[in-house]
C-alpha cells in the first residue's frame, strides 16, 4: 500500500494525457451516435441540424429526428454513464473494496421498487410519477442502508445493510410483479434492463441538475479517498474525518444515480466495471480515477446507446444486455490478461 | 415536340404515380394487422411490430419490435404518415415522440365483444380507405357472432373451463377475469373457472383441482413446448380434474381467438362445437 501512496504524484502527467484522450473518445463516440440512428441521415445533415439550431434557423428534412430524439438522448446517455461510473469509483474507494458499486448503498433497488410500485399500485400512474418515485425510492433505500450500517464503525457494517436492504427491496419487487396485471408486468421490464428511450428535452432539463451538481462535487474528495486507501486510522491521521466523509459521499452518489435510475431504470455493470478498468490500467490515484471514471462511463453507455438503437432497427434492444454483452468479455479478457497479485482495491 | 404535347404526356405519365400514391402505414398490434390483411389494405402497410404473426405474409414487413417496447426513431425510420396502434402500444414517451414528430397516430380502442370487433374493423376501413371492404367484413363477423350466440343459447350445460397461459417453468398461468381469454370462454359459451383472480395468475397444482374445470384450454402455438395433450395430462395437478379424468385438453389458436380481430368468431364457434359434441 506505502508503493500505491508513493507512486502518485509521479503519475499525474500521465493521467492529464490520459484525461484528454477520453475527452476526445468521448467527442468522437458521441458525433458517431448522432449518426447513427434507425433513420439514415447523412453526416453533413447532422452538422447542418446542428448549426441550424445553435444559429436558431428553422428546421428542416431530419433535423427534428436529431434534434429531438438523438441529441437529448445523447445528453442523458453522457449524464447517466458519468453518474453510474463516478458512482461506482466512488463506493469502491469508500468502501476499500473492488465489489462495491452504486447498487450496493441499495439506491438502484430502492428505485425500481418505488418506480415498480408506481406501475403496479398507481393505477395509470404517468412516466413522471413513475420516475419520482424511483427517486424517492432510492434515496429512502439509501438512507436506511447508511442509518443502519452506520450504527457500529467501519465500512463493513454499511456493506452487509446494504446487502440485506437490496435483498429486501427485490423481494418487494418480487412481491409486486406477482400482483402486476400482463400489461404492467411487460411495462416492469423496462426496469430490469433500463432504456433512453424516453429522452426528451423536458426530461432532460428536470433530471440533468439531480445528476450533474452531485457529480461536480465528487472530484473534491478524490484526496480524501486516496488516503482512505491506507486504511481508515491513517487517513485520520492524516486529517481527513472518514465518519464524515461517508454520510456525505454516500449522499451524493444516492442522488445521482438516484436520478439516472429514476429515468433510465436499472443499467447495471457500468458502475462496477468502468472503475475497475481505469484503476488496473492506470492505478488508483482517485484524482484521476473519478475523472477518467465519469468519461469512460459516458463513452461506454453513448456508444452502448448508439447499438442498442441500430443494431436491432427499426426495433430497439434494452440498453443492459448491450453493456454487459459489450463490456463483460471485454472486462474478462482483461482480467486474465494479468498475472500475479498486483490487484489493487 | 411542342410545350403542349410535352406537358400533356409528362401528366399522363406522372397522373398514375400520384393517384396510387399509397398511404405508408405501420401497423402495431395483431389485432390491427389481421385486420388490415383481411381489408386487403395490406399494400398500404411498410411495417408491423412482433405481435403481427398472422397472416404469414406479415413477416415479410420490417419489424418495428414489441409493441409495448416501441422505439421512436425505428417507426419514423419507415417514413410512415398513418400508424395504426392498438390501444396498449407503448411506451406513452415513445408514441408521443412519434406524434411530435408530426406524424398521425391512431389508437383503437380496447375489444373485448363482437361489437367492439365491428367498430374496430369499420375504423381501420375508414383510415385505409377500404371502408365498403369493412362494411361487407364487419357484417359477416356479425352474422357469425349472432350464429354463435344462438348457438351458445342452445347449450344445455356450459363447461368450466380454464386458460392456461404459459407452462413453463414453475406453476401455470392461468387467464382470470378482465383477460382476452376470460372473454373468448365466456364467447363460446363456456364459463371461465379461473374468474375469481383477476388477470393472469400463477396457480399451484392444489388450486387448480380446487377450480375444478371440465376443459384445459391452451395455445395451439405452445403445444409443443408443453409437450402436447400428454404433456398436459403429467403436469401437476391436471389428473385430479374433471378435463385430466375426461382428457379434455384442447389447444386454441392464441392469436385467432384472443387477438379480437376478423378470426375471433370462427375461432370461438370452433371452440363452441367442441364442447357442444366432445
Amino acid at each position: 500500500m506505502n508503493s500505491v501512496a508513493a507512486s502518485l504524484p509521479r503519475r499525474r502527467s500521465g493521467h492529464r494525457a490520459v484525461l484528454g484522450m477520453l475527452v476526445l473518445l468521448l467527442v468522437a463516440t458521441a458525433t458517431w451516435s448522432l449518426m447513427r440512428g434507425a433513420i439514415a441521415v447523412a453526416p453533413a445533415d447532422v452538422a447542418g441540424a446542428l448549426l441550424r439550431w445553435l444559429g436558431g434557423a428553422a428546421a428542416r428534412g431530419d433535423d427534428n429526428v436529431i434534434l429531438s430524439l438523438r441529441l437529448p438522448r445523447l445528453l442523458l446517455a453522457v449524464a447517466v454513464g458519468a453518474a453510474l461510473a463516478t458512482g461506482g469509483s466512488t463506493m469502491q474507494g469508500l468502501f476499500r473494496n473492488p465489489l462495491a458499486d452504486p447498487g450496493l448503498i441499495g439506491v438502484s433497488a430502492g428505485a425500481a421498487v418505488g418506480a415498480v410500485a408506481a406501475i403496479v399500485l398507481g393505477g395509470q400512474a404517468g412516466s413522471w410519477i413513475i420516475a419520482a418515485s424511483a427517486f424517492v425510492g432510492g434515496l429512502v433505500a439509501t438512507t436506511l442502508v447508511f442509518l443502519i450500517g452506520r450504527r457500529r464503525p467501519g465500512v463493513a457494517n454499511l456493506l452487509l445493510a446494504g446487502v440485506a436492504i437490496n435483498a429486501i427491496a427485490m423481494a418487494g419487487v418480487g412481491l409486486l410483479t406477482y400482483l402486476a396485471t400482463e400489461n404492467q408486468l411487460r411495462d416492469l421490464t423496462f426496469w430490469s434492463l433500463g432504456s433512453l428511450g424516453g429522452a426528451s428535452w423536458s426530461r432532460l432539463a428536470i433530471v440533468a441538475p439531480w445528476i450533474v451538481l452531485p457529480l461536480l462535487c465528487l472530484p473534491r474528495a478524490a484526496a480524501a479517498l486516496n488516503a482512505l486507501l491506507l486504511g481508515e486510522g491513517e487517513a485520520a491521521l492524516l486529517g481527513f474525518r472518514p465518519e464524515r466523509l461517508q454520510p456525505l459521499l454516500v449522499a451524493l452518489v444516492a442522488l445521482s444515480v438516484g436520478a439516472s435510475v429514476a429515468f433510465t431504470g436499472v443499467i447495471g455493470f457500468v458502475g462496477l466495471v468502468v472503475p475497475h478498468l481505469l484503476r488496473m490500467t492506470y492505478g488508483p490515484d482517485h484524482r484521476f480515477l473519478l475523472q477518467a471514471s465519469a468519461l469512460g462511463g459516458a463513452i461506454l453507455l453513448v456508444a452502448a446507446d448508439a447499438l442498442a438503437r441500430t443494431v436491432v432497427a427499426p426495433g430497439e434492444l434494452p440498453i443492459g444486455v448491450l453493456t454487459a454483452l459489450v463490456g463483460g468479455p471485454f472486462f474478462l479478457w482483461l482480467l486474465l490478461r494479468r498475472r500475479g497479485s498486483e490487484f489493487v482495491p | 415536340m411542342n410545350a403542349w404535347r410535352f406537358l400533356v404526356t409528362a401528366t399522363l405519365l406522372v397522373a398514375p404515380c400520384l393517384a396510387t400514391a399509397a398511404t405508408r402505414i405501420v401497423s402495431l398490434g395483431g389485432d390491427v394487422t389481421e385486420t388490415v390483411y383481411a381489408l386487403h389494405a395490406q399494400d398500404q402497410l411498410v411495417a408491423v411490430d412482433s405481435t403481427s404473426t398472422w397472416p404469414e405474409a406479415a413477416h415479410a414487413l420490417p419489424d418495428v419490435g414489441y409493441v409495448r417496447q416501441l422505439s421512436a426513431e425505428g417507426v419514423l425510420a419507415l417514413r410512415p404518415d398513418l400508424i395504426l396502434a392498438t390501444h396498449d402500444a407503448g411506451p406513452v414517451t415513445a408514441m408521443e415522440q412519434i406524434r411530435g414528430a408530426g406524424v398521425r397516430v391512431e389508437t383503437l380502442p380496447v375489444s373485448r365483444s363482437a361489437a367492439d370487433i365491428e367498430a374496430k374493423i369499420r375504423r381501420i376501413g375508414e383510415l385505409t380507405g377500404h371502408a365498403k371492404e369493412a362494411g361487407v367484413l364487419a357484417a359477416q363477423v356479425s352474422a357469425r357472432f349472432a350464429a354463435l350466440a344462438k348457438a351458445v343459447a342452445a347449450m344445455p350445460t356450459h363447461p368450466r373451463a380454464v386458460f392456461l397461459m404459459s407452462t413453463g417453468q414453475g406453476s401455470p398461468m392461468a387467464a382470470g377475469k378482465d383477460t382476452a381469454a376470460d372473454r373468448a370462454i365466456v364467447l363460446a359459451g363456456g364459463v371461465n373457472a379461473a374468474s375469481d383472480v383477476p388477470g393472469y395468475k400463477a396457480v399451484s397444482p392444489e388450486s387448480l383441482v380446487a377450480m375444478a374445470p371440465d376443459v384445459i384450454l391452451l395455445m395451439k402455438e405452445r403445444s409443443d413446448a408443453v409437450g402436447g395433450i400428454d404433456g398436459v395430462l403429467a403436469m401437476p395437478g391436471v389428473a385430479d380434474t374433471p378435463a385430466g379424468k375426461a382428457k379434455r385438453i384442447v389447444f386454441v389458436g392464441g392469436q385467432a381467438l384472443l387477438g379480437f380481430g376478423p378470426r375471433t368468431a370462427e375461432s370461438a364457434a370452433a371452440l363452441q362445437a367442441r364442447w357442444a359434441h366432445p
